[in-house]
């Protein structure tokens, strides 16, 4: 009998080859656009904002933009995008009448305009047809496999590689898995739980050699997310991984938001700052970050603000063309929706879209049936 | 090595050989129902299906206020006892025993459904305890609490520091700002000195205050008496100057920026260091009382009426803290409580509501907020006027609370909110698979539930329905499910008997993203298998856990005897009552083979623990052993 490590994990930590990579980055709650990337130039915003509202003097500033400047938190995504691998979406949208979290964040994830149950990643990874013997292919990192990696495709989910391959008893996981590949086929969980076991037990020798890997100069910052950014430099680096999906939590501001904002976006881009530095331009990959809506244009009474419509959004890597997209709907009363939220310009699917097309050379229109798909443009 | 321990003859004496026979094991029917009513069967738990018999046992679960609790409220409830618990108790990490406390029910309680559906409750009314902690209250008014991690980093970067008040009351009557004490202690690093600024405005005064502190100190300061004051911003601004390092101790910044007429009594403001917040954890606003009181309520009224718990979560300080109702007045409302209300505790997302009626929903609950930990109606933070509803036909009479509790009865009663609980016990108990709400077994499920409305047991009804029903009884419910991170450690506790290893479960829930009360988002934990065993981290968390269980000494001594109790102690019979207790289910004859390797074969002494440890291993590792 082979080793059970002999199933293709050579090839899954060789050196990084050309294959690109895309991580999402969802920032969990409803990022408040209008406090990330500031319209200081609409004269609405601080009329709706008094508490709130962002002094111009306070941002930082866009060369080639009168209207926009950079909530201070987010020097790490301004020098990206001076570094010209930034594109900036201020008005994107995504249909969530019901202005839940739950069922805006799934519709994001898995089907967009179809109410489906498995995640857009997956399927594209699906279509991919990824040899098998590849392990590391798709990541979560996290505790559980996230919804956009729902699905057929066996991907893997761990926080950090300490939780995976700290304590493993190699012999023993090597005898158990012999088990998980003979199983009754005719209830689904039974076949699910033996695909993850496979999984997992053979992954878990290569996940060991790239956690040993000698790190490089890049410096993360020490933040629970920074920490994950710098684990998806790692598998970028030593695998051909395709797919690695992040969380950010904490986006719902409903209260007191200028207590929490400021630091959650200070951890999103200096975190996305070293990813950037780690990497340049060594690695073919491509960095989502997405948000369920945006929040109410006005702040509401507990100095925070409630669900709202469009949001910004941004896309960066090294092959991502730099610039801000598409057109400004203005904060006018007359410009909002229900003389409430932020209009929209872009259609979330269509930057999803662009990124699956970019990243995995595969039409959008396979992975979303019914979304009528159309380029934005950010990418070459 | 694990140590054995002399088995007396008595044990011997005691075979029933038949026991794990097919015969004599459970039918898949009643099996499942245990399965689903339980955190994990014990032997005992089979024993009394297997006596009664499917609708007597059935019977039995529904009636927990009969089964007789007495050895586990001796033991875990008596406050003399060594096991107990104190659920209020909170120790220098700022942490509550309280998770803990709700464990040990879950653990050790004989009334296991009535357990299941307490926490049925608790998720589909999801709070999170963390969010309570340093509540500030204040009506029509605006007061700022700060998070306990530092978020104040550098002092130059921010305006006003707010400070971290306790108040015991808030009053509307005039005269009351007398002789308030105010007392601060700051810890700032590398600062000798920090300058204080009271600014007390009044209505007829203004008056300003200035204090030096040395760090690290508490400085109590008397406030002058402000004659007739009915408008009051207290503000502490700090010296920036004076402040060159990491700001620990923050900060409560209360002004009044509705300018209502308001005059308050504070009787205490306390600036906490954040590096000691047990300092002062007696005087902080805490939640934890509600979450305890929550939790009671539920466990008493688990099988009760859905009215009443939906009343008692909607006034319930955690719940008004979690979804930030309780600073929604109507001038400001906050609609996340009322969103949540129709989204997730009530009609559910498809249940027929619109933006409009989340809107309406937060105006007819404006100025439900909180007082000396308690609900309390302010009346001058309500909005009074009439509101509309899709789904209603009438509209609802705002005026004082009966609006908000007129508004909670019509959805606890709509035809929607029967079909969204339905779904969502069903699959609890059922299966996982997707329904719409014109399955016939959620129509079945949501007559019962409307016509028992007025039933001070209308779930009782509901769950006699699900559970008779043909579809729980078929095997398309039997081993359809993957038990919870919850289900799961505690059931490895039950079956191994082993109740010293709840501390391990009580880790293991929170690894798992199951922590009790502190539900990350308001939906609560999903039930779907899904959810719970998707990733490789899961699986190897599962895989050490059964590790720790199968080769603990007490475990391995309780299986023993279990064995020798109620077989022939023979290598057959080991494996056959292990299938039977351990799985539910059959072993393929690959696992039969390699259980009796790791047996020894022929040479099977079941007086080897280590080797006994090892197969019980095996078999909680078994893919089959995940399934509910």
């Amino acid at each position: 009998m082979p080793s059970f490590f002999d199933l293709g994990l050579k090839s899954a930590v060789q050196a990084a080859d050309t294959d690109a990579t895309l991580i999402t980055i969802f920032l969990r709650g409803g990022n408040d656009g209008l406090n990330t990337l500031v319209p200081f130039a609409d004269s609405s915003y601080y009329s709706l904002r008094p508490t709130l509202g962002i002094k111009e003097k306070d941002l930082i500033k866009i060369p080639d933009s009168s209207l926009f400047g950079f909530n201070s938190a987010l020097k790490g995504l301004s020098k990206i995008y001076q570094d010209g691998n930034l594109a900036i979406f201020p008005a994107t949208y995504n249909l969530n009448l019901s202005f839940s979290h739950f069922e805006s964040q799934d519709r994001l994830n898995y089907g967009l305009t179809e109410n489906l149950t498995t995640g857009w990643l997956n399927r594209s990874l699906v279509k991919l047809n990824v040899s098998p013997s590849e392990k590391l292919t798709a990541i979560s990192l996290r505790n559980n496999v996230h919804e956009q990696l729902r699905g057929e495709f066996n991907s893997l989910a761990f926080d950090s590689f300490d939780d995976i391959i700290n304590n493993a008893d190699f012999d023993y996981i090597s005898k158990i898995n012999n088990f998980y590949n003979d199983v009754d086929l005719n209830n689904g969980y039974l076949k699910d739980i033996s695909k993850l076991g496979q999984n997992t037990f053979t992954s878990m020798a290569a996940l060991k050699e790239i956690a040993i890997k000698p790190n490089n100069l890049a410096i993360y910052p020490d933040t629970y997310f920074s920490h994950k950014l710098e684990t998806a430099a790692r598998l970028i680096k030593y695998s051909k991984v395709k797919a690695i999906t992040i969380d950010l939590d904490g986006f719902d501001t409903h209260e007191k938001q200028n207590r929490d904002h400021g630091k959650l976006l200070k951890e999103l881009g200096d975190g996305l700052l070293a990813l950037h530095t780690d990497l340049k331009d060594s690695h073919n990959y491509s960095v989502l970050i997405m948000s369920e809506f945006g929040r109410t244009a006005a702040e509401n009474g507990s100095d925070g603000t409630d669900h709202g419509m469009g949001n910004c959004w941004f896309a960066m890597g090294p092959k991502i063309t730099g610039g801000i997209y598409g057109a400004w709907p203005g904060l006018e009363t007359s410009q909002l929706r229900d003389e409430r939220y932020l209009d929209y310009s872009i259609d979330a699917g269509n930057i999803i879209g662009e990124l699956i097309q970019h990243n995995f050379k595969i039409n959008p229109e396979l992975i979303f049936n019914s979304f009528p798909y159309k380029k934005v443009g950010f990418t070459a | 090595m694990i140590k054995k321990i002399f088995l007396f003859s008595f044990f011997i004496t005691a075979i029933h050989p038949s026991f794990a026979s097919s015969n004599a094991s459970l039918e898949k029917s009643l099996r499942n129902l245990v399965e689903r009513t339980t955190y994990g069967s014990s032997f005992e738990d089979i024993k009394i299906a297997k006596e009664k018999g499917y609708s007597a046992y059935l019977d039995y679960i529904l009636n927990p206020n009969e089964i007789n609790d007495s050895e586990f409220e001796a033991k875990y409830l008596d406050k003399n006892s060594p096991n107990y618990t104190d659920p209020h108790q909170i120790d220098n990490f700022f942490q509550t025993n309280t998770s803990f406390w709700a464990l040990q029910h879950m653990a050790f309680s004989k009334k296991q459904f009535n357990e299941i559906m307490t926490q049925f409750w608790e998720n589909h009314f999801s709070t999170d305890s963390n969010k309570q902690i340093n509540l500030w209250y204040c009506d029509n008014c605006t007061a700022y609490n700060i998070s306990r991690d530092g978020s104040l980093e550098t002092f130059s970067k921010v305006k006003n520091v707010n400070l971290i008040a306790y108040t015991s009351d808030f009053s509307y009557n005039t005269n009351e700002f007398d002789n308030c004490e105010i007392t601060l202690k700051i810890k700032a690093a590398l600062v000798p000195k920090l300058k204080l600024r009271f600014k007390i405005t009044g209505k007829d005064s203004e008056d300003e205050y200035d204090a030096w502190l040395s760090s690290s100190d508490f400085y109590p300061i008397k406030i002058q008496k402000i004659n007739g004051s009915k408008f009051i911003t207290l503000r502490v601004d700090l010296n920036k100057e004076s402040l060159k390092g990491p700001l620990e101790a923050i900060a409560i910044n209360f002004s009044n920026n509705q300018k209502n007429k308001i005059v308050s009594t504070i009787q205490s403001v306390k600036l906490q260091s954040l590096s000691k917040p047990e300092l002062n954890a007696n005087l902080i606003f805490n939640n934890n009382d509600s979450e305890i009181e929550e939790n009671i309520f539920f466990r008493e009224n688990a099988l009760g009426n859905f009215t009443d718990l939906l009343k008692y979560s909607a006034k319930s300080p955690s719940m008004l803290t979690y979804l930030d109702n309780w600073s929604s007045n109507k001038d400001n409302p906050n609609e996340n409580y009322g969103r949540e209300l129709l989204e997730l505790h009530t009609l559910g997302v498809d249940g027929g509501y619109v933006q409009k009626d989340v809107v309406s929903a937060a105006a007819l609950l404006t100025g439900w907020t909180i007082r000396d930990n308690k609900f309390h109606f302010n009346a001058l933070g309500h909005d009074d006027s009439s509101q509309k509803f899709t789904f209603l036909s009438a509209p609802v009479d705002g005026s004082g609370v009966t609006g908000g509790e007129i508004l909670l009865q019509n959805l606890a009663k709509h035809p929607s909110t029967a079909e969204h609980i339905c779904l969502k016990l069903i699959e609890l108990l059922v299966n996982d698979n997707k329904r719409l709400r014109s399955d016939p077994l959620v129509t079945a499920c949501k007559s019962t539930f409307l016509a028992n409305s007025n039933n001070e047991k209308q779930i009782t009804e509901v769950l006699k329905t699900i559970l008779n029903s043909t579809e729980f009884k078929s095997d398309l419910s039997f081993k359809s499910k993957i038990q919870t991170p919850l289900e799961f450690s505690l059931s490895k506790l039950r079956k191994l008997n082993n109740p010293d290893r709840i501390w391990e479960v009580a880790s293991f829930i929170e690894d798992n993203d199951y922590a009790l009360f502190e539900m990350p988002i308001p939906t609560g934990y999903k039930e779907t298998g899904h959810e719970w065993l998707n990733s490789s981290f899961q699986l190897l968390q599962r895989l050490y856990l059964n590790n720790n269980f199968s080769k603990d000494y007490n475990s391995i001594d309780y299986y023993v005897k279990l064995i020798q109790e109620n077989t022939d102690s023979s290598l057959e019979s080991f494996i056959e009552f292990s299938e039977d207790y351990l799985i539910g289910d059959k072993l393929s004859e690959q696992e039969k083979t390699e259980l009796s390797t790791i047996l020894g074969g022929d040479d099977f002494d079941l007086e080897n623990y280590d080797k006994v440890g090892e197969a019980l291993r095996f078999i909680q590792d078994l893919p089959k052993a995940h399934l509910n």
